[in-house]
């Protein structure tokens, strides 16, 4: 699994701003021949000036993790834990594992033991929820996430843990992907001009296609008014679902989020065979933008604010986009549910 | 001295692409990054705050409710304005609301959410004191606070200067 982060900020918060201050000792003659030296590397204007930024930021980036290296490797830690059942304690430096240690102590675990994680790995060597948090928090700090990062990912994760309320959320008649009696229901809040409903979409779907036919995902709509047209285009995706298409129809809207007007959205019905007449006098029916606004009424009523959300039975899911984050808290609402969780096994590995 | 500071930096960003464990030069970890979401947020006043400001000359009353519900009971001197989930208020109804010092936005009893939506959009429009009602008209008649419509009293509503059927 990839992670973006700003580790390199959150683990060496000293050495970036220092680095970056060196500059302000060099004296002004010798500053020239920086300047002269990016001029070679960048054009000018303000394209040549975004570049020359990004090159200094980048370089002083990674002096600071070449130097914060040594740091690592020099400083000592100590830390006792089961390596089997935290397989990525194995690949984690000295100094990382004081690290993890010093996050184990002050992060909370959820499910049976609520007391930190270390505590509950203290009590319980084998507790199941508090091994797979450290393995999780180990596998973070090995890809250099911040430590405020980590928190925030834990807060979350102990918030859907603990979260009793759901929303009513309607399911049926709606765009489903998988199996349609799946016991865990993903509801996803979308709009089809929204680049982060994109990339949820297809991330989505993979889940589900690795679930066993355990976890099914529900398209509910929620256009922004930000967006201009986003309703007409949600009403061409309620269209198509009426001829038994809107997962492709989706697709294509994803694809272009720039051209949507109704010329365009013909033209994608056209290009996955629909029925033109009928895809046409369903635009026109009242009934299609009445089934939008339904749909963006519970998401109103359960909080939506932005898009996507997404929910986990009825209950909002704010953890990060990654299938893996997902998967897990897939896994953590099957065990509420007294079910197999779908996902078995190590997520957070690569 | 400027050689030393770039053979360094070269050195540094081969030894990051070179490690097994390189760190991402990438975008920061966004966990929530969504449409919309930084959106403004308007504030949710209590019915108590909200009688105060019904003194105020110039704050004003905002009924989002369709036109017959609000027919049947309003807040007095409340202006009704259709709040639409798909459609943004027609810019000639937000236009007046800027030059009000609060416009306290509600709905029936605030649990659908639509009185907060509604003050966040106006917010958001550049109507500066746009706030919303916690629970709705019926914490107002529940307070003692002033109403009127056809059910309270049987008397016809004023002339409403904003509407939006």
């Amino acid at each position: 699994m990839k992670l973006d982060s700003h580790s390199g900020v959150g683990r060496y918060p000293v050495l970036v701003p220092a680095f970056a201050g060196m500059t302000t000792w060099i004296p002004y003659r010798n500053r020239n021949d920086i300047r002269h030296f990016q001029s070679l590397l960048c054009p000018s204007g303000a394209w040549g000036l975004v570049m020359k930024h990004t090159v200094f930021m980048i370089c002083c980036l990674a002096a600071a993790v070449l130097l914060g290296e040594g740091f690592v490797l020099a400083e000592e830690g100590s830390i006792a834990l089961p390596k089997e059942g935290i397989p990525t304690l194995a690949r984690l430096t000295q100094a990382q594992r004081a690290e993890l240690e010093g996050l184990l102590k002050d992060i909370a675990n959820y499910g049976t033991c609520e007391e930190s994680i270390l505590n509950c790995l203290n009590r319980n060597p084998q507790d199941p929820v508090a091994m797979k948090n450290a393995n999780m928090t180990a596998f973070l700090i090995s890809k250099g996430v911040s430590h405020e990062s980590i928190r925030k990912i834990f807060s979350e994760k102990e918030r859907f843990a603990n979260d009793t309320k759901r929303a009513r959320l309607t399911v049926e008649g709606r765009p489903t992907y998988g199996n349609p009696t799946a016991p865990i229901v993903l509801a996803d809040f979308a709009e089809f001009k929204c680049f982060f409903c994109g990339e949820l979409l297809p991330l989505l779907h993979k889940i589900i296609n690795d679930s066993n036919g355990m976890v099914r995902a529900v398209f509910k709509h929620f256009p922004l008014k930000m967006h201009k047209g986003s309703v007409l285009s949600s009403c061409a995706a309620e269209a198509a679902h009426r001829q038994g298409r809107f997962w492709d129809m989706s697709s294509l809207l994803f694809s272009d989020m720039q051209n949507q007007e109704l010329d365009h959205l013909i033209a994608h019905a056209r290009a996955i065979g629909l029925d033109l007449d009928r895809f046409r006098a369903d635009m026109d029916d009242p009934g299609v933008t009445k089934d939008v606004e339904k749909d963006k009424e519970e998401g109103v009523q359960a909080g939506v604010k932005g898009t996507p959300t997404l929910f986990i039975n009825g209950k909002t899911c704010n953890l990060p986009r990654h299938d893996s984050f997902i998967k897990d808290a897939i896994n953590d609402e099957a065990v509420l549910m007294g079910l197999t969780p779908p996902f078995p096994g190590n997520l957070f590995t690569e | 001295m400027v050689g030393i500071v770039f053979a360094a930096l070269f050195f540094a960003v081969l030894g990051n692409i070179v490690r097994k464990e390189g760190l991402p030069l990438a975008t920061p970890l966004i966990m929530d990054a969504r449409c919309g979401s930084e959106a403004a947020t308007a504030n949710a006043l209590s019915v108590q705050e909200a009688l105060l400001d019904f003194k105020n000359a110039n704050a004003v009353f905002l009924d989002i409710r369709p036109r017959d519900e609000f027919l049947r009971g309003h807040i007095k001197d409340a202006v009704n304005l259709v709040y639409s989930l798909l459609e943004p208020f027609p810019e000639e109804s937000v236009a007046p609301l800027k030059k009000k010092d609060k416009v306290i936005v509600y709905s029936l009893d605030g649990l659908d959410e639509k009185a907060n939506h509604a003050a966040d959009e106006l917010l958001e429009a550049g109507v500066k004191g746009a706030a919303s009602l916690s629970g709705g008209f019926l914490a107002w008649v529940k307070a003692g606070g002033p109403y009127s419509g056809l059910s309270s009293s049987g008397e016809r509503p004023a002339e409403l200067p904003v509407t939006q059927e």
